[in-house]
């Protein structure tokens, strides 16, 4: 039946699309995060979303609705997070600052190709590279991923960013020039 | 940018990228799997939700709309007037002897 067909179709290429994006969504939403769970939580929701309002749009369209989403899930956590915090601070409760954040080391992933000495700088530079990343403010963490990692030009970037292609270009700079200085014992 | 500097950048974005890519490949089994059910769970709404999508239901409402079209057009609105204008006639004339007739 040609509706069973059409259904087939774009519930594959739906199925594809996601197969092949959650994996960077979720480390992205890892180093904004600093915690699995709530990355898994953030990966979901722009999943569900996509899917609930956007899967009749084009499948070129889902990439930067995908990210859109994503993006915006990942300020609100932030955003519930400082009011959290203000609140702790407020009532001066201190909780242990490791409990929501993973170390970096130990989110790290294993190299199995590699000679010892290769992997070792692989999983230094691993390493630092979180640490670096997740210490970016998170308007300069998104951008930077969004142009080095997922390849978009600036005028895509900005779309999904929702600001001007200038601000993309300023946050973009200054998120190298604070990786430069913070990787330079790497290159 | 001096060249010696963008090539420097171009090289370290290559060395972040790959690095990234590289996390991602070796996501521990339980993060993958826990992704491979959130997609499943996301794309269980979609079906539900093709099945309520107007789009979804073109041809069948194409194929009612067109049954309605027939319809009228066997049963044109001007035979039922004529029909309904018959009955008022006769209604008319039976009210008519009716008055004419001696009590």
């Amino acid at each position: 039946m040609h509706m069973g067909r059409d259904f087939d179709k774009q519930y594959l290429s739906m199925n594809h699309f996601l197969a092949d994006i959650e994996g960077r969504a979720f480390r992205m939403a890892q180093i904004a995060t600093g915690n699995r769970d709530d990355a898994l939580e953030i990966v979901q929701d722009a999943m569900m979303k996509l899917v609930q309002k956007y899967s009749l749009h084009p499948p070129t369209e889902w990439k930067a609705l995908f990210y859109s989403i994503l993006n915006t899930r990942i300020l609100d956590w932030h955003r519930r997070q400082s009011v959290r915090n203000r609140f702790r601070s407020w009532l001066n409760w201190h909780d242990d600052e490791e409990d929501g954040a993973e170390d970096a080391l130990a989110q790290h992933p294993d190299d199995k190709n590699h000679t010892p000495d290769a992997k070792l700088q692989d999983s230094q530079f691993m390493a630092s590279l979180n640490i670096a990343l997740s210490a970016l403010p998170l308007r300069q963490q998104q951008v930077f991923l969004l142009r080095v990692w997922e390849g978009m030009d600036i005028n895509e970037t900005a779309v999904i960013m929702r600001c001007s292609a200038s601000s993309v270009k300023t946050h973009y700079a200054r998120a190298l020039e604070k990786l430069r200085e913070k990787l330079e014992d790497h290159q | 940018m001096s060249t010696e500097l963008k090539k420097e950048t171009t090289k370290l974005e290559s060395k972040i990228k790959a690095s990234l890519d590289a996390s991602v490949m070796d996501l521990d089994q339980d993060t993958q799997q826990a992704l491979a059910s959130i997609r499943e769970k996301s794309l269980k709404n979609q079906q539900a939700r093709t099945w309520l999508n107007f789009n979804a239901w073109r041809p069948a409402s194409a194929f009612a709309f067109s049954a309605l079209l027939a319809m009228l057009f066997v049963y044109h609105p001007n035979n039922l007037d004529d029909a309904l204008q018959r009955i008022a006639t006769n209604k008319a004339l039976v009210m008519n002897n009716r008055s004419r007739s001696p009590c």
